[in-house]
């Protein structure tokens, strides 16, 4: 990992259109502003990583799962959710 | 021209090129998968979202099923990225997570996928500051069910008997 050091006013870009700037530091907080191209899509790391998890298990098979007992679950096993949160 | 597709949940699946749906930028976790075929399970409310790369697929579920006051409004780069210039060419639906027992699994409502049904391009939409969970149960508990008798659902069907 490449690792620079900045002061709050500065920034960092990378490549031609993506600049990291740092805005202010309040205590063990940092406040980064970051101006990209609309089509570079910028997440809190702690978020997507939750996402990439838990596509991962989506994507893992259960053991002799068969479209049958899919359809059974649809229709037998407990009525679909469909309360709201309110 | 129909093409096939090897499956090992449904066996040969034939496709025209035309229904092959786009991911430009994969999926989280799968940055590399970018075709997928979707193949509606009959009878059942999932639809399998199949790579056209290997043996990979997702279970896909209406989100409007499991939360039906569900809204987001898509981003600015969301819109940008499949080219959506008209909502009713908008598809929405939300990837399942299959747990053990199936009645314990779950559709993830926090990162929808998102599908330009005309210009077949599609992608997974990572929600900001959204009240919707990752982990949302598709089922209703049936002691959960019995539990809160006040929560209004439709008469008709399996449970009727418990009244």
């Amino acid at each position: 990992m490449l690792i620079l050091s900045r002061k709050v006013g500065e920034s960092i870009h990378i490549g031609d259109n993506i600049v990291i700037k740092v805005v202010a530091v309040e205590g063990d907080q940092i406040k980064i502003g970051i101006e990209a191209p609309r089509s570079v899509e910028v997440h809190r790391s702690e978020i997507y990583e939750v996402i990439q998890k838990e596509n991962r298990l989506a994507s893992t098979e259960i053991r002799g799962l068969t479209i049958e007992q899919l359809i059974q679950l649809g229709n037998k096993n407990g009525e679909i959710n469909k309360r709201t949160n309110e | 021209m129909a093409l096939t597709l090897m499956t090992s949940l449904f066996g040969e699946v034939h496709y025209e090129p035309d229904e092959v749906y786009i991911f430009e930028q994969g999926l989280p976790g799968f940055p590399d998968k970018r075709e997928f075929l979707f193949i509606k399970v009959a009878d059942s409310p999932f639809i399998v979202m199949h790579s056209l790369a290997d043996d990979l697929y997702f279970f896909l579920i209406d989100p409007f099923h499991v939360q039906a006051d569900y809204e987001f409004a898509i981003p600015k780069y969301a819109l940008e990225q499949l080219n959506i210039d008209n909502r009713d060419n908008v598809l929405c639906y939300s990837i399942v997570v299959l747990r053990e027992p199936l009645s314990d699994s779950t559709a993830n409502l926090a990162a929808p996928v998102i599908l330009n049904t005309q210009q077949h391009k599609g992608m997974q939409l990572v929600l900001e500051n959204t009240r919707y969970s990752v982990r949302h149960p598709i089922f209703i508990k049936e002691e959960a069910s019995l539990n809160e008798p006040a929560v209004a659902l439709s008469s008709e069907g399996s449970n009727a008997e418990e009244r």
